[in-house]
């Protein structure tokens, strides 16, 4: 990053590839294979570049990087707009609902940090964030108000900062 | 349509440019501190003279230097802490500004300590009207000028950010008061440092609004 942050381009292109797959491994190992997580690796691009001249040679670049994706996953999830992609690709579409249909929990394998919340929690975010579901129809699949839906998704959002934030680092 | 992630990385190493380093938040915060200080105490003078005898006043109790003391330290550690927490790292805001939580406590508590025992013979000396409107309004650009400081770095908590720089900013005039205005430490807390939170708060307000996330 130091080289990169002189204007070495060959230096910054193998960092950001390097970054890419990094990224793309700590969210899959936390969260399964969810629909957003080429849009996660993207912004998570995007942010570093947007933030490089933050990154201080001085200290270690892993924790500088990690909380920029920490920080960036979780504002993604709160606004994921999975819905609105997947209504406009109904072959997409499909396969985000059937991705959940029936048993949520089933599209939580491989989830290991979906799967350390609260059930009800991680079913919430499973339909809304994941599958595409809007608040109000994940709140008839499941038979709960639109308010308790609500509250569970930002429930769950808070618990999932606070697991990553305990993480810390990945080595 | 959303690019390729190969696609993305050329566009982005395209637009690649060197950056300078930005390590020095303390020099920052310093130009940031002087600024400001040179600002406000302008600004008071302008608005009328200091109190009578605040030297020897230094000089004579220990107890009101210390206060003052305190009061510096308050602004150095909060400006520095709001500029460091717009540097990403893991550890949380709690834990990045305790020390200048602590101090701001302590700096309160060394007044709430002299209503009982006053570090000064309390007088009405060098009064001053409106002192409290004088602290909020003196504290407001050196505020604008941090949050725009910030706004170039990359703030992650951006309440937090607003809300320090708010309180660093508010530290500034309402220490000057120690020396510009009567000592009473009723008057002190209610005049000179509640403005400090008020500043805060509009700082955690404006925080979001002028703050972006990277």
């Amino acid at each position: 990053m130091a080289r990169a942050n002189e204007g070495d381009a060959k230096a910054y292109q193998s960092l950001m590839t390097e970054i890419a797959t990094s990224v793309e491994a700590y969210l899959c190992a936390r969260f399964g294979a969810m629909e957003i997580l080429e849009d996660c690796v993207q912004e998570c691009l995007l942010t570093v570049h947007r933030a490089r001249h933050t990154y201080d040679p001085r200290r270690a670049f892993r924790p500088w990087l990690f909380t920029l994706v920490r920080h960036r996953t979780i504002d993604l999830l709160r606004r994921s707009d999975v819905r609105t992609r997947t209504s406009a690709d109904p072959e997409r579409a499909g396969e985000a609902a059937d991705w959940s249909v029936g048993d949520p929990g089933a599209g939580l394998e491989g989830a290991r940090l979906l799967a350390r919340l609260d059930p009800s929690q991680a079913e919430a975010l499973s339909l809304t964030k994941f599958a595409g579901y809007s608040i109000a129809e994940a709140a008839t699949r499941t038979g709960v108000s639109p308010s308790a839906m609500k509250t569970r998704v930002h429930r769950g959002l808070r618990a999932v900062r606070k697991l990553l934030e305990k993480e810390g680092t990945p080595t | 349509m959303r690019p390729s992630r190969s696609q993305l990385i050329e566009a982005l190493v395209a637009e690649l440019d060197s950056v300078r380093r930005p390590g020095r938040t303390a020099l920052t915060a310093s130009a940031w501190l002087l600024g400001s200080w040179a600002f406000v105490l302008a600004i008071t003078l302008a608005a009328g003279p200091l109190r009578p005898g605040f030297a020897s006043q230094l000089l004579e109790s220990p107890r009101f230097l210390a206060e003052s003391l305190l009061g510096v330290a308050v602004g150095v550690v909060l400006a520095s802490a709001a500029l460091r927490l717009a540097i990403p790292a893991p550890a949380t805001p709690w834990q990045r500004n305790g020390l200048g939580l602590f101090l701001l406590t302590a700096w309160i508590g060394a007044y709430l300590y002299g209503l009982w025992d006053p570090a000064l013979e309390p007088s009405m000396l060098g009064k001053r009207e409106g002192c409290w409107l004088q602290t909020l309004l003196f504290g407001a650009p050196p505020l604008a000028a941090g949050l725009w400081l910030v706004r170039r770095l990359a703030p992650l908590h951006r309440i937090w950010n607003g809300a320090l720089l708010g309180a660093a900013a508010g530290a500034l005039p309402g220490l000057l008061m120690q020396i510009a205005c009567m000592y009473v430490p009723g008057h002190i807390l209610v005049a000179h440092v509640a403005p400090l939170f008020g500043l805060a708060a509009l700082g955690a307000l404006l925080g979001p609004l002028a703050l972006r996330r990277p």
